[in-house]
């Protein structure tokens, strides 16, 4: 028998940067753009940074000096001119990595972070969760796709030639081909002995050694060994790292942070899956129960009302408002294609993500009224609220196609976006994200598929829908507990939950109830809502403690239950004034004091985790704390003492801005955590961050939208039995 | 340089003077950060802190063009401290030699001065020699009539204090930098045109030479005193002799008092007359006998009083004695001072042919923004050129290496290599004089022009046999092996310059070899990487590194010794010695320097010819003389703005000549000009920038041109960075961007504040990024010996224009 071969340790390709040794020649940084072929960037003086030039990383520049002039009486000259080089620091656990949606970016075994644009579907999450601002676009193509080092490793995998000029190669010839040849084009280019690359290991050694041999020169800290967790560039310097403006990275390796709450997922679903099914299975029970007895009491009362389509004018010069900026969206979303998403945005390294990542997570958490108020109709058994429910599940199918839209537009390679379905992240909140929102549209789908059945006669796909939708349930439950976990046993159970569920709660009668659908619409937007959150775990750098936390997840879940809520109360009340209908004041202050109770659990749970943190203190000092002061007093504080008593609840002015405020309360959040309370500084060094304000087509794409959720309810309610049946007994306002 | 660039790792002391070594020859850093590595001591004196100053473990800040006064007094702190090599002085230098007595200096001006021509008669700066020519030579360095002596009388005047007060070097910061020279050595000098470009260049090199002989550093890994030449290939062309005073090989060009070898062979020496018969074996074949004295008369003789230097050319092109200029490969557009008159005397050229890459502000001389085209009659023709990689060649490096390059890819269109370009229109011109009788056409009608490669060139430079001479082992038609092969019966051999003999020994193409392995002595020699002239010695005077007994001095790495057994000079480099067999006790195995005529070298640059004891009347060999004077002083720049300390009545070089053309050369006065500018390349564009700003790569590194100030003065201006000031000279004047950064600083000399300005020279209205040329201010006063500019000092005047222009931070990629 052949004896195995050794296994080789796996050794991580590090560079090492002594920046004291550093000419500023910058032959590395046209080294870097030789070897990767980028074009040079038309650039100016740039005043205050001496000869720096650019002044940041960029798609064409992956490889940067900056200049230092910091003065020291101890110096030769009494000045430090110190140059350091700014590139990928290829972390060994690369927060951009754990970002990505697709697996475009992937750590190699041995060290290179590397990118593959085949695979990217440009969502530029990587930009805002790299610590350091390392992965740039190029906006100036319509495809824009992600730029960052690559530790040339395609450089360094050159395979070793076997001969030259037909001779073989001497083994000194090999190793000088490996030590100049088979190393990034920077560490070739240096000439003054900067830059060293080989081993982590060995390179840390010399690092310590060279700190050891003259302490009153370096500084005892080798950057880049503990940051993040370790990376794979190494800094030694004269000077602070902090004169130079390396940012204080924490210790901890940054995929860390949302790793937990990532692998919580699969588990979770199961878990609420089976929760939702007992909870469902009690409630009934009790339910039933109830209801023969309340059949006994008060024949009559209205818990399933009659649905019927709106009897109104379409053409109203609102409509036709709304009619004119949906074809302002349509241009603007027509444009966006034409011209590319760099030119139809103000998008930028800096601001990676704009105003339509925040209509995204606004309108996401305020269609949270259509899981929140399924979940209450079918496994609560609020039967109360019945009448509610279609509306709130085709304001969320609504809202939750157009999210879809404009992250179609938002994508840098929408092409791309099949990729989602073909990789296996090992943990990205953006690839549960996608997944868990595209599974629920589905879902909100099937869910109001009925009404459409019922309002052309579609007996037939009734009963397939009636049959078939509990298997779809288990069937996207476990496809999605798949792509999160790809593990067997989470699979098999998931499966066995869901199946098992699915027979449970299985169609018997035709006024069988759709728990199944309810069921995975708390499951999945649980996941999703509290996932948007997730999102931001790997930006504890950037985004003000008072909104960054390790529970972030929990908080967007919460909230969302209260602004979804709150929203479905104010669409009613919209709803009942537009079209002249009666106001549902009893099922609407029911809805106030489950708005209540959410917003208060939130509230409690956000200000427990900040005195849990310590943050409370300085939480409402400083320009972050005006924002969070704003947030929390008016869009907390007040609505909770509006909402509080149930004779305040009942009065419609006091529980429309009750419930207004609410809403703008999260809405408000989700702003803050998307902009205003992100610190955001721009690409590596971070010293020039640019400025953001959204483009005229990126208005045009989110109003065109909003315009058209509300013309296409309008048209939905009447074409549909969207709304209950108005009672033969209320007094009409007309014939 | 007299040492290489891998030598600089066996520095202990690296004095970068005038030069910016990290910023336009990074690749020495190698070496320079080895030898940091090693514990050897950078220093770096400069006005302007640059990237070199921060690698620097010392750095010194000095007033542009003060650089004798801090180097004079160092050397007077060597002599009066005593922190010279005796032994090396005593073994290796002129020092102990006797000095005419007629020799006087007084005021700053050497005997024999000519106050009318502004030059100087030296019969009196030689020795006093004995009965057969030889200098007499006294028995200890403590002879006052010694050549020694002489040296710290002169240098007396020159104390720390002095130094500073003249240069602006703290007295403390001279003496450190002295003493940290004399304890680490071997040491090395490296400078560059900083040192270069001043009315006094020479003074200042001459000084580092004294310097480096006073303390044992010449000829030993890690010494010398090596000028960093700024073009990869400026070796090579001069070697090749490209300068107008030269035959290929620094042999003196014949002047019109030589009109026949015989009178140049009694002016330049026996030695050397073999060398000019070699070369003219080379250029005329077979034509060249020793009857007609090898053609030599057909070469054009030079008038030694006019300036057939670059600064002549374009004073005779203003004269309009000049018709027709060609120019091949330089940007005098860009890179020339008071370029004012550089385009007027272009403009009254009738024909201007200028070989070049691109279309440069030379080729484009009449579109410059500011004239009118029209008004410009003269012809222009560009001929496209091949870049370097376009071409098969040899390119010799500052450390004389001469190395192949092959041709990479094909030129692109017509463009052809220049070596290509020069054969055609030689070729055409023999064709159009291939029937006349005029005398003056046979140095074209028969020259010896028979290449069709590159590779032939070298191997005539290299050169031939060209009869058998059995004595020497010579066989006819073989290639010529090392220079001892060229001094046999005139005729026998020819080689196009003598130092490149050997460069194709046995036929083979030296310069192509790559071996990075062998190393003997792990000196980083590596004697079989291509060739280094003369004769593959990588370190010049590397006899200097041993005792009169042919033994290693200690403190230094030995490199070459005399080895008793065998009876030869051995080692690991090539030893440069006349006869590797003559041992260190005989007159000529003594002599480390055997190219003066003295063997030794030289502390004071003496007027001496050598008697060649075989042709009595006739000198052996002659030694050169620098016509400003035989040892440095300290002369103000043209334009100063402070006064000769030293001698008030004698400011400048006294040789200088200055204006040359009336009316054309205004002198700034400090109190309309009351800053001192100095101009230099950066890291990012070299020389005109003519390549360099037509790469997209290198733009976006360094942009346009700036002019970086000391806070003082832009506080006092109210400039910030990037604000647009306009500086102006006696000149002219322009407008650029500020940069006020801490890496200018005012100088205090004699109590004065000097405000010291800078502004890169690389920048014209061509290419793909354009700037105003600082040269429209500089002036063109140039070195009496070298013909080199005055392009680091001159006077100007800076106010401010505007703020920075306030743009909108634009989000990336929205380029309009």
């Amino acid at each position: 028998m052949i004896p195995l071969p050794m296994a080789t340790p796996i050794k991580t390709r590090t560079t090492l940067v002594d920046i004291t040794k550093c000419i500023g020649c910058r032959a590395c940084q046209v080294a870097c753009k030789q070897w990767n072929d980028r074009d040079g960037e038309e650039t100016e003086l740039q005043p205050d940074l001496g000869f720096q030039n650019p002044a940041v990383l960029s798609a064409k520049t992956l490889t940067l000096i900056s200049f230092h002039e910091i003065p020291d009486e101890k110096a030769p000259g009494g000045l430090h001119l110190v140059n350091t080089m700014w590139r990928c620091l290829h972390c060994l656990e690369p927060a951009c990595v754990s970002s990505c949606p697709t697996t475009a970016l992937v750590r190699q075994s041995d060290g290179p972070v590397t990118y593959n644009g085949d695979k990217c579907i440009g969502c530029r999450y990587c930009m805002w969760a790299c610590p350091w601002g390392v992965p740039s676009t190029d906006w100036d193509t319509r495809s824009p796709k992600i730029h960052k080092c690559t530790h040339c490793a395609d450089r360094c995998d050159q395979p070793l030639p076997a001969a030259r000029n037909g001779e073989a190669l001497t083994a000194q010839e090999s190793q000088a081909f490996r030590d100049t040849i088979q190393v990034p084009a920077c560490v070739k280019a240096c000439p003054a002995d900067a830059l060293r690359y080989g081993d982590r290991e060995e390179m840390l050694q010399e690092a310590r050694k060279r700190i050891a041999a003259r302490p009153e020169k370096y500084v005892d800290h080798i950057y880049g060994e503990k940051e993040a967790g370790g990376t794979a560039v190494l800094y030694l310097s004269a000077v602070p790292f902090e004169k130079l403006g390396f940012p204080k990275v924490a210790e901890k390796s940054y995929p860390g942070f949302s790793r937990f709450a990532l692998h919580a997922v699969p588990p979770a679903v199961m878990a609420i899956g089976a929760l939702l099914g007992g909870t469902h299975a009690f409630l009934k029970r009790r339910a039933v129960g109830m209801a023969k007895q309340r059949l006994r009491a008060a024949h009559g009362e209205d818990h399933h009302p009659e649905f019927e389509p709106l009897r109104e004018k379409l053409w109203t010069p609102f409509n036709f408002l709304m009619l004119a900026l949906m074809i302002f969206g349509a241009l603007s979303f027509v444009a966006r294609f034409i011209v590319g998403l760099g030119a139809s945005t103000q998008l930028s390294d800096t601001y990676a993500w704009g105003l339509w990542i925040v209509f995204d997570l606004v309108w996401i958490a305020v269609a949270a009224g259509a899981f929140a108020t399924a979940g209450l109709i079918y496994i609560f058994q609020r039967k109360d609220l019945y009448s509610i429910g279609r509306g709130a599940v085709l304001m969320g199918l609504l809202s939750y196609s157009f999210v879809t839209v404009t992250l179609l537009a938002d994508l840098g390679l929408p092409l791309h976006a099949y990729q989602l379905a073909l990789q296996a992240p090992e943990q990205s909140a953006m690839f549960e994200v996608s997944w868990c929102v595209g599974l629920y549209v589905t879902i909100l789908l099937f869910e109001f598929l009925p009404v459409a059945f019922e309002r052309w006669g579609l007996t037939k796909a009734m009963a397939v829908w009636r049959q078939w939708s509990g298997v779809y349930v288990a069937f996207a439950a476990t496809l999605f507990v798949y792509l999160l976990s790809r593990n067997l046993m989470y699979v098999a159970i998931t499966a066995a939950i869901f199946s098992f569920l699915a027979w449970t709660f299985r169609a018997r009668d035709h006024h069988a109830e759709p728990i199944m659908l309810a069921i995975a619409a708390v499951t999945l937007s649980t996941m999703h809502q509290s996932s948007l959150g997730s999102l931001f775990l790997l930006m504890p750098d950037r985004l003000a403690p008072q909104w960054w936390s390790p529970v972030l997840p929990v908080s967007f879940f919460l909230s969302s239950i209260a602004a979804g809520l709150g929203l479905i109360v104010l669409v009613e009340m919209w709803i009942a004034r537009a079209w002249n209908r009666p106001l549902r004041i009893t099922q609407l202050a029911a809805m106030g004091q489950i708005t209540f109770w959410s917003l208060l659990v939130y509230l409690l749970f956000r200000l427990g985790d900040l005195a849990v943190r310590g943050q409370l203190g300085g939480a409402f000092s400083g320009s972050h704390g005006a924002l969070f002061a704003t947030e929390l007093l008016l869009g907390g504080a007040l609505p909770l003492v509006l909402l509080a008593r149930a004779s305040w609840r009942t009065r419609q002015s006091v529980l429309f801005l009750g419930a207004l405020l609410t809403t703008l309360g999260v809405v408000f959040n989700r702003i803050n955590v998307v902009l205003f309370a992100m610190t955001l500084k721009g690409s590596m060094p971070q010293i020039s961050p640019e400025t953001y304000s959204p483009t005229i087509i990126e208005w045009g794409l989110s109003i065109g939208l909003i315009a058209a959720t509300i013309f296409l309810f309008g048209l939905a309610a009447r074409l549909m039995p969207v709304l209950p049946k108005e009672r033969t007994t209320q007094p009409a306002g007309g014939a | 340089m007299t040492n290489h660039w891998s030598d600089l790792q066996h520095c202990r002391t690296i004095l970068v003077e005038g030069s910016n070594v990290a910023e336009n020859h990074p690749m020495a850093f190698k070496w320079i950060r080895k030898a940091q590595e090693d514990g050897a001591i950078i220093i770096h004196v400069d006005p302007r802190f640059s990237r070199t100053s921060a690698a620097a473990d010392i750095y010194a800040r000095i007033r542009p063009g003060a650089d004798a006064a801090f180097l004079n007094a160092m050397i007077n702190h060597v002599l009066v401290h005593k922190l010279y090599d005796e032994d090396y002085v005593v073994t290796h230098t002129n020092a102990l030699f006797l000095g005419d007595d007629a020799f006087d200096f007084k005021d700053g001006v050497f005997s024999g001065y000519d106050a009318e021509r502004h030059t100087y008669d030296t019969t009196s700066w030689g020795y006093e020699l004995d009965g057969t020519g030889k200098p007499r030579v006294a028995s200890n360095l403590d002879d006052p009539r010694c050549i020694f002596a002489r040296l710290r009388t002169f240098f007396s005047r020159y104390t720390l204090e002095v130094g500073e007060q003249i240069s602006g070097v703290p007295a403390a910061q001279i003496q450190q930098i002295a003493e940290t020279m004399a304890r680490n050595r071997p040491g090395s000098i490296l400078y560059a045109l900083g040192m270069t470009q001043h009315t006094t260049g020479v003074q200042g090199i001459r000084a580092f030479t004294i310097l480096q002989l006073l303390l044992g550093n010449v000829g030993k890994p890690g010494g010398g005193v090596n000028a960093l030449r700024g073009e990869p290939n400026v070796q090579g062309s001069c070697d090749m002799g490209v300068l107008n005073n030269y035959l290929p090989g620094y042999i003196d060009y014949p002047v019109n008092s030589e009109p026949t070898l015989a009178a140049w062979t009694k002016k330049h020496g026996t030695a050397r007359r073999p060398l000019v018969v070699n070369t003219l074996k080379a250029f005329y074949g077979d034509a060249a006998t020793p009857e007609n004295e090898f053609c030599y008369a057909w070469l054009p003789k030079r008038d030694p009083v006019k300036d057939h230097g670059t600064f002549g050319i374009f004073d005779s092109a203003l004269a309009g004695t000049m018709k027709l200029l060609w120019i091949v490969g330089q940007n005098p557009a860009v890179t020339m001072p008071n370029l004012k008159v550089t385009f007027d005397a272009m403009a009254k050229l009738e024909l201007l042919v200028v070989q070049e890459l691109w279309e440069t502000e030379t080729a484009g001389f009449w579109q410059r923004p500011d004239v009118d085209p029209k008004s410009i009659k003269t012809e222009v023709i560009l001929l496209p050129a091949a870049f370097f990689m376009e071409k098969a060649g040899s390119v010799t490096n500052s450390g004389a290496m001469v190395q192949w390059r092959y041709q990479t890819v094909k030129p692109p269109g017509q463009a052809k290599a220049d070596g290509e370009i020069v054969d055609l229109v030689f070729r055409r011109i023999r064709e159009l004089v291939k029937d006349s009788t005029d005398p003056k056409d046979d140095i074209i009608r028969k020259a010896a022009w028979t290449y069709t490669t590159a590779e032939d060139v070298l191997r005539e430079i290299s050169g031939r046999v060209l009869r058998d001479v059995p004595a020497a082992g010579l066989k006819s038609g073989a290639t010529v092996n090392g220079v001892g092969d060229l001094f046999h019966a005139e005729g026998s051999t020819s080689a196009g310059t003598w130092i490149y003999a050997g460069v194709f020994a046995g036929g083979e193409n030296l310069a192509k070899r790559r071996d990075g392995r062998t190393d003997p002595g792990n000196l980083g020699l590596f004697p079989n990487f291509g060739w280094t002239w003369p004769n593959n010695k990588r370190i010049l005077y590397n006899r200097a590194s041993c005792d009169r007994n042919g033994r290693p001095y200690p403190g230094s790495k030995p490199v070459v010794w005399w080895d008793e057994k065998a009876k030869r000079w051995t080692g690991y480099d090539v030893p440069d010695v006349m006869y590797d067999t003559e041992g260190p006790d005989t007159p000529r195995g003594r002599r480390a320097f055997h190219m003066n005529a003295e063997g030794v070298g030289r502390l004071f640059a003496a007027v001496y010819n050598d008697p060649d004891p075989q042709h009595p009347g006739l000198p052996r060999d002659w030694s050169y003389v620098p016509k400003d004077g035989p040892l440095p002083e300290m002369y103000e720049p043209v334009e100063s703005p402070v006064k000769n300390l030293l001698h008030p009545e004698v400011r400048h070089n006294p040789t200088l000549k200055y204006p040359r053309l009336p009316g054309r050369q205004p002198i700034g006065d400090a109190r309309d000009f009351p800053y001192v500018l100095m101009t230099s390349t950066v890291a990012e564009h070299w020389c005109a920038g003519s390549t360099t700003r037509n790469i997209p790569w290198l733009n976006e590194l360094v942009p346009e041109p700036m002019l970086e100030m000391p806070e003082v003065l832009a506080r006092k201006l109210t400039v910030k960075s990037g604000d647009v000031v306009k500086v102006s000279s006696a000149r002219g004047e322009l407008e650029v961007k500020a940069v006020v950064t801490p890496r200018m600083q005012t100088i205090k000399v004699d109590g004065q504040e000097v405000v010291i300005v800078w502004m890169p020279y690389c920048w014209g209205y061509k290419g793909l990024s354009t700037g105003p040329s600082v040269n429209h201010l500089t002036i063109d006063a140039v070195d009496p010996v070298a013909g080199t500019q005055e392009t680091k000092a001159c006077l100007v005047n800076v106010v401010k224009v505007r703020d920075a222009a306030v743009t909108p931070p634009e989000p990336r990629g929205r380029k309009t």
